[in-house]
């Protein structure tokens, strides 16, 4: 083998030592850091189709109050209107993470 | 002495047999009493986490990906009331020099509320995956441990969500109050 030919050997398996170090390193941050159990990415967990839909159509989810401008009553009502929208969405899952769930008889034990 | 031997011999197996007997005797218990109770917990659910071990397991990932969908559900809900109703009316408030306390109280508070459900969450997620994970067929007693355990990480961000959910009640009172002031 040529001195080029050692030399770009070398630096291939270089490339892929550190590659896999770099890539373990990242994923061990990404489970450590919790990230992993907040990504709706991971297989299995991805959004079902009518919940895609569901925010495509969502016109409230646009909505920006504006840091700057007058403070009127009409200003307020809008804000309140708007913040109402939020706050339906929200409780449309009353009891979001009841014991419930993980109770023995639900569970079948 | 073939005689003997054959008697000496046939008394060594017969003092066997009674000592293997004995053993198998205190040894030998109910399909009931198979899982010693352990930690205060019964036998009776011992027992049943080891025959439902598989049951149990779908169950938990079930679980695992339904908070999932409700977290990522109010998640983005409660970062918007945050980012785009909160933090701006009380920049606004500040610019038309009406500050109020009480609403950057609540501003604080939420902020705060919201990073600890988030991490309260993720060690609440950890901890459910480190239960699928456990073998209930062979250590029902450590499931049903980390179980108790996650349970209560469980009600914690339930508390979490809850005080999030107080949080935007107050904010919408505050503001109602401030409306009614003009």
């Amino acid at each position: 083998m040529t001195k080029g030919g050692r030399n770009l050997t070398i630096l291939g398996v270089v490339s892929v030592v550190v590659t896999l170090v770099l890539t373990t390193i990242s994923l061990t941050i990404y489970r450590v850091s919790g990230d992993i159990y907040l990504d709706r990415s991971r297989p299995g967990y991805l959004p079902d189709e009518e919940e895609v839909r569901e925010e495509e159509n969502d016109p409230e989810g646009n909505y920006d109050f504006s840091q700057t401008g007058e403070i009127t009553m009409e200003v307020l009502d809008e804000y309140l209107e708007k913040l109402e929208v939020e706050i339906r969405a929200i409780d449309a899952y009353a009891e979001p993470f009841s014991e419930e769930a993980l109770s023995d008889e639900k569970l079948g034990i | 002495m073939k005689k003997r031997s054959i008697s000496f011999y046939c008394s060594i197996l017969f003092l066997f047999c009674q000592v293997f007997g004995v053993g198998v005797g205190v040894f030998a218990v109910s399909e009931d009493e198979m899982v010693v109770e352990d930690g205060g917990v019964s036998a009776e659910k011992l027992f049943s986490v080891q025959e439902n071990c598989e049951t149990i397991r779908e169950g938990l990932k079930r679980v695992q990906r339904e908070d999932s969908i409700v977290r990522t559900h109010i998640g983005p809900y409660y970062n918007t009331i945050l980012e785009k109703f909160v933090k701006p009316l009380n920049l606004r408030l500040v610019e038309n020099n009406m500050f109020d306390g009480q609403l950057f109280e609540v501003q604080g508070a939420f902020a705060t509320a919201f990073e600890t459900f988030r991490n309260d969450y993720s060690d609440y997620q950890r901890g459910l995956e480190e239960l699928i994970l456990v073998d209930c067929k062979e250590d029902p007693a450590g499931f049903y441990e980390k179980l108790e355990d996650v349970r209560a990480g469980r009600e914690i961000v339930n508390l979490d969500a809850l005080k999030m959910r107080g949080l935007v009640s107050s904010q919408k009172g505050l503001v109602g109050e401030l409306r009614s002031k003009l």
